[in-house]
């Protein structure tokens, strides 16, 4: 199973299934509502490997993730289209997408031993546009 | 991968290469937002080893960190510029600068049966300065 990330906006994101490693979905509703709750949100985490290509071969376009989540909220870049693809055997099981979402927490990892970094990325569509969230899936890529 | 952390201000140092192990950058926002808030800092965790100066080597960089850590809030020399480069291959793959970064945390560790200690810094870019914190890379240098 792989997954595909796509954002875009002023800095385009493409990852891979080399990349990404684990993708969480998450409708955030309060886990004490006692009725449906109006209250709800959906959230993407997503974890992955910092590939740096040998020579500068390929553009490296988890530095766009990093850009992204420190722009401030008055600027208009600070909401994007995320889009991921969860792939298997040919077909895409799940395509969720976000198109105005926001950056909860990012980090990425480095150390001296790997030859990889990682990264964490949590995404959220802003609350009130819950609705324009799309899930699909089952079809063929 | 290398990790080259460099601290500029009153008195600049580097933390040599030898010594880093380990870094990580991250955001921090609030997890209760709804949308994109202000409330957004920006922190850089670094850790690694203390290497004893066996041949009379003079200068321990770990321990201008661990001076840094003791400066007082009033001091000019409280805030300083601090920039973290991973090289890999010949490429600077990743250059963060924090031009308002101060001291959150500071730990050494020392134990009877490594010859070593170990270290771990967090600092932060000052909250109201995060849009001078830059991240590049990708380019080709030392």
């Amino acid at each position: 199973m792989g997954f595909r990330l796509t954002i875009d906006g002023s800095g385009p994101v493409n990852l891979s299934e080399k990349c990404i490693t684990n993708v969480k979905f998450h409708s955030e509703i309060p886990a004490d509502s006692n009725a449906r709750a109006t209250d709800n949100g959906a959230a993407i985490e997503i974890w992955g490997k910092m590939l740096f290509s040998l020579g500068a071969e390929e553009q490296d376009s988890t530095i766009n993730l990093a850009k992204w989540s420190v722009v401030p909220s008055d600027s208009a870049d600070s909401y994007r289209k995320v889009q991921v693809d969860v792939v298997a055997a040919g077909q895409i099981v799940r395509s969720f997408t976000l198109p105005n979402a926001f950056v909860m927490a990012y980090s990425e990892e480095q150390d001296d031993e790997s030859g990889v970094g990682t990264f964490y990325l949590h995404v959220k569509q802003k609350k009130d546009l819950t609705s324009a969230t799309a899930i699909e899936g089952g079809f063929s890529q | 991968m290398s990790l080259i952390v460099k601290v500029d201000g009153l008195d600049s140092f580097e933390v040599s290469k030898e010594c880093v192990q380990k870094v990580k950058f991250q955001t921090e926002i609030p997890q209760d937002s709804n949308a994109r808030t202000k409330d957004v800092g920006c922190s850089l965790e670094i850790t690694g080893k203390i290497l004893v100066a066996t041949d009379g080597d003079p200068f321990d960089s770990t321990r201008q960190l661990a001076l840094w850590s003791m400066v007082p809030a009033e001091d000019a020399a409280a805030y300083r510029q601090v920039t973290v480069e991973i090289v890999e291959a010949g490429l600077i793959e990743r250059k963060y600068s924090f031009p308002r970064a101060f001291v959150v945390d500071y730990k050494e560790e020392y134990g009877n049966t490594d010859g070593i200690g170990t270290f771990r810094i967090l600092i932060k870019q000052k909250k109201d300065k995060l849009d001078l914190v830059s991240v590049d890379g990708g380019y080709a240098g030392a």
